[in-house]
């Protein structure tokens, strides 16, 4: 397929076919036009691994869209229902620009060190072994199981209630919030009722915040919340709406995507000739096949950016105010930076892909998501004997979005058997 | 860095330039600005302690001490 400029301008990024298989555009888009205007989204696309790389050090792309948003896309009463929403979107740490994040980041990061995230290790190793054990049983009895439901929804939950310290009812309030929540930040499109959805998830993860604010505000335990309330750099600490917004950031940006690299990890080794058996018996490829499956099929697909005044880059003149999306997804496979870069290479090396972002804002939890998947992945490549899609891979439904790749579901069955 | 002999170095190809060793020892490191990486400084005013905090806290382990395995 070749598309002209024109064509590529118009490209809706969020249509089914680009959800399922967005590389031929990205290809063409990188030969072609590196930096492009979409009339479509009416956005700048970033897609080669340089230039992602470089706006992400640049000071002028800045990262706070959510005010000018709120200032210009809603009317009234559209600030009435989400004025309380953007108070909490505005303190996200991924939406700030210096000197506000470099303050904020360093508070969250007094909490959130490679002590208390070692600290977690066991508890993924123990669900995801616990999973693993109950799949392995479900396929030998000829069952068709659902890995996202059955194995890459239960994971992220369950460390984030060990961080946060609530139950596992809460654990599934907070997901349904949480995802709702999703919904209005990752670009999904409108549905009927998601205004009121959204508005209802931000009511109830910033009452459920504060109360676990206060309660170990009053009374202090060894975990991540309460070590983020707890945090103090020379006299300065969060203040409750950052607490809230905190928690509701760490969430938002740990669950998902760490539920979507899984999948996509296990659908990339499915898809494999023999990468399910190798990661069995040679567990130190783990690492590298990792690192392999977030350069292949990041989670988190696209980044924004908006200009902060006019700026002149790689031959474009972006207008102050534009949005521009970084595509990370495009960026991982550039051929000028990677050899062989559709192939999946399960030992490669020098594979400094973008899938956690580079500069200020590189993912806070990139060391978390690696652990979570490297430790899962590990027990259920043990414990499970590689299964087969249980529908042609053409079948499998992708999310619908313009930030994330992931799969909403993906159904596997023993291998060799036709039931 | 006071106190110490042993030489802290960063590997400037690995170097995400997150900024994470610039908070947690700010009087050791800081940013580049022509190519938003991180850079030692010598004589740093960081503690041991705050270094080692840096070493163990780069999101892609770029910082070591000069002739050890990372
Ligand atoms: C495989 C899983 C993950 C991927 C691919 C991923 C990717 C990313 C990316 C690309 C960014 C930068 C966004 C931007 O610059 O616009 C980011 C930021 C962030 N991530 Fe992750 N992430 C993952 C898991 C996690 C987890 C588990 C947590 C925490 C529990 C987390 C917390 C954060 C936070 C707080 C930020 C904002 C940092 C800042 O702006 O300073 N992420 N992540
Ligand atoms: S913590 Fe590591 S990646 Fe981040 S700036 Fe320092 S050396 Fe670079």
């Amino acid at each position: 397929m070749t598309q002209s400029i024109d064509e590529l301008s118009r490209t809706n990024l969020i249509s089914p076919e680009m959800a399922a298989s967005p590389f031929g555009f990205y290809a063409e888009l990188l030969e072609k036009s590196p930096v492009l205007w979409s009339e479509r989204h009416r956005a700048w696309l970033v897609g080669r691994y340089d230039d992602v790389s470089a706006a992400f050090r640049h000071e002028q792309m800045g990262a706070d869209r959510i005010a000018p948003y709120l200032r210009e896309q809603l009317d009234e009463a559209g600030r009435a229902r989400f004025g309380r929403m953007f108070e909490i979107l505005s303190k996200w740490l991924v939406f700030l620009d210096p000197p506000d994040h470099s303050r904020l980041r360093k508070l969250v990061h007094k909490a959130f060190t490679p002590r208390a995230v070692k600290a977690l290790q066991g508890r993924i190793e123990e669900t995801a072994a616990r999973e693993a054990e109950a799949i392995r049983a479900r396929l030998e009895a000829g069952d068709v199981v659902d890995l996202v439901a059955d194995f890459c929804e239960i994971i992220p939950p369950a460390i984030f209630s060990e961080m946060f310290g609530f139950s596992p009812e809460d654990g599934d309030r907070l997901k349904t919030w949480t995802e709702d929540l999703g919904m209005f930040i990752n670009g999904a499109p409108a549905e009927p009722g998601r205004d009121e959805r959204v508005q209802a998830a931000v009511e109830g993860l910033e009452k459920y915040f504060r109360a676990s604010v206060e309660k170990y505000r009053a009374h202090p335990v060894d975990n991540i919340l309460s070590a983020l309330v707890q945090a103090n750099e020379d006299g300065d600490v969060l203040s409750d709406i950052e607490l809230i917004a905190t928690c509701i950031t760490l969430i938002d940006a740990g669950y998902k995507t760490v539920q979507n690299a899984m999948c996509n990890a296990i659908y990339l080794l499915l898809e494999s000739e023999d990468g399910w058996e190798r990661l069995a018996s040679e567990p130190q490829l783990m690492t590298s096949a990792v690192e392999e499956c977030l350069r292949m099929l990041g989670p988190a697909k696209t980044t924004v950016r908006r200009a902060k005044g006019d700026i002149e880059f790689r031959g474009a003149n972006i207008k102050d105010g534009s949005r521009v999306y970084l595509i990370l997804a495009a960026a991982n496979r550039d051929p000028r930076q990677f050899e062989r870069p559709n192939e999946f290479v399960i030992d490669r090396t020098d594979n400094q892909h973008l899938a956690f972002a580079q500069g200020i804002h590189f993912c806070l939890g990139s060391a978390l998501a690696r652990l979570e998947l490297t430790s899962s992945l590990a027990e259920l490549v043990n414990r499970v004997p590689r299964p087969e899609l249980a529908i042609p891979a053409e079948g499998l439904p992708w999310h619908r979005v313009l930030l994330l790749s992931g799969l909403q579901e993906l159904p596997v069955r023993r291998a060799g058997v036709r039931t | 860095m006071s106190g110490s002999e042993r030489r802290v170095v960063v590997d400037r190809a690995v170097c995400v330039g997150s900024t994470t060793c610039v908070n947690v020892a700010g009087g050791s490191f800081e940013i580049d600005e022509t190519d938003g990486k991180a850079r030692v400084l010598t004589p740093g005013a960081a503690t041991m302690d705050e270094v080692l905090d840096a070493v163990d806290s780069c999101p892609v382990a770029a910082i070591s001490f000069e002739g050890e395995d990372k």
